[in-house]
């Protein structure tokens, strides 16, 4: 156990690091760095190995990190991450993957940014409230990054566009919040082999797991085998969320996102994250596979994608076009629902 | 370290990171370092103050071999082999 004393000198540590380089951010830097002498056998690269003086600025703080360095800064500059919901989670996420320098991003919301939105969902200015949100999206990330390039998809995912939404991506991030969504969402990337970071808050709860498909990871439905029975989702009165907080957690979503697209470190592919921002308590459960699992079980019955529609207020029904449409037949299940309470809210 | 009389091997690369600032100065010897292979020398020329004092330390903890560091009128001239990782 680290004593709170240890943690301390790790703080005060960590501060006195951060002091010479906020003084060197602030001198500027001169451009005359030169790579031009070349003695002995000349090398092959050109003087900054691919990557412009200004990137080699803009991402100097990744680049000196070892663990990333410019080859992990290339990798990233080539990658792909698809972060479905530009909400509150995908605020968060989609603020740090393009500032991170990953090339390409895609979002896909189908809602238009309103005022409600504006406690958690950092990216959307007042201005843009009534603006489609993926557009909305793009404009923050082409502000912020105008090297990454942007692909929106304007409307929500069904049953019969996600599969191929998510194909040809690096990483996936599940920034939806509600169980159809997120349920299709985990079929297609499990299907479709694409890693999946997926995160969702309530109040002031949140969760967050990395499924790595092929890799020995548990799938979602591992956890979630189905949604769960009306009864136990969010009631609109229970819609109310902690802005940061889903902050803290669409963050978390682009660390691990990053993670992955760099192959480093150690994810949350075999564990849960929990947050409770309100009793300050952060817990990281360790998950197992489900030999009986539908999707990844030794026996798996879902084949494609499942699509359900779930009731997500008393009265009301969620289905792709938003609450209170028609009940539809959802798929017999195979097996209990879920015993997990639900998780909504973004 | 100073002038010996030892033959040290030839650069295959060299930069000059004079004139940056930490810290940037370590970026461009990143990149000096990319550009050439573990087990290759690269020659670096860094500015007394700072320069001299962070980029040696900050190699040997990246794992890369400081072979020397000479004072050439008012710089220094580092001779460094690229290390694993």
């Amino acid at each position: 156990m680290t004593s709170r004393k240890q943690l301390l000198r790790r703080h005060e540590s960590l501060c006195a690091a951060g002091l010479p380089t906020r003084r060197a951010t602030i001198a500027a830097t001169s451009p005359d760095a030169g790579h031009t002498r070349r003695v002995g056998r000349p090398a092959a690269q050109s003087g900054t190995a691919g990557l412009t003086p200004a990137e080699l600025e803009r991402y100097s703080r990744h680049i000196l990190l070892p663990q990333v360095g410019i080859a992990g800064q290339q990798k990233l500059s080539g990658s792909g991450a698809l972060v479905i919901g530009a909400g509150g989670l995908g605020s968060a996420a989609l603020a740090y993957l393009a500032a991170a320098g990953v090339g390409r991003l895609g979002i896909v919301d189908g809602d238009r940014v309103e005022l409600s939105n504006l406690n958690r969902q950092v990216i959307h200015a007042s201005a843009a409230v009534g603006r489609p949100k993926a557009e909305s999206a793009r404009a923050f990330v082409e502000a912020l990054n105008p090297a990454c390039e942007v692909e929106v998809v304007g409307r929500r995912l069904t049953g019969e566009t996600v599969r191929a939404a998510v194909r040809g991506w690096d990483v996936v991030l599940d920034c939806t919040d509600n169980f159809p969504t997120r349920f299709i969402v985990s079929d297609a990337c499990w299907l479709e082999k694409v890693p999946l970071v997926t995160a969702a808050v309530q109040g002031f709860e949140g969760q967050l797991m990395t499924v790595l498909p092929g890799g020995g990871s548990p799938c979602y439905r591992c956890l979630v085998p189905e949604p769960p029975a009306d009864r136990y989702v969010a009631s609109c009165g229970e819609a109310g969320v902690l802005g940061p907080a889903v902050g803290v957690l669409g963050t978390l979503q682009a660390v691990e996102a990053v993670k992955v697209l760099l192959g480093i470190g150690y994810g949350f592919e075999r564990r849960l994250f929990v947050y409770d921002a309100l009793k300050g308590r952060l817990r990281v459960l360790d998950r197992v596979a489900d030999p009986a699992c539908g999707l990844c079980g030794s026996r798996p019955w879902i084949t494609d994608v499942v699509e359900y529609r779930v009731t997500c207020c008393p009265g009301g029904v969620c289905g792709p076009d938003g609450c209170c449409t028609p009940v539809e037949a959802a798929p017999k299940p195979k097996r209990q629902p879920a015993r997990k309470r639900g998780r909504k809210g973004r | 370290m100073g002038r010996n009389t030892i033959k040290l091997p030839t650069p295959a690369y060299s930069i000059d990171v004079r004139g940056t600032r930490c810290p940037l100065t370590f970026v461009h010897v990143k990149v000096g370092l990319d550009a050439i292979e573990v087990g290759q020398v690269l020659e670096v020329f860094l500015a007394d103050g700072e320069q001299i004092q962070d980029v040696p330390r900050s190699l040997k903890e990246e794992g890369h071999r400081v072979l020397s560091v000479s004072r050439e009128g008012g710089r220094f001239r580092l001779l460094v082999r690229k290390g694993k990782k």
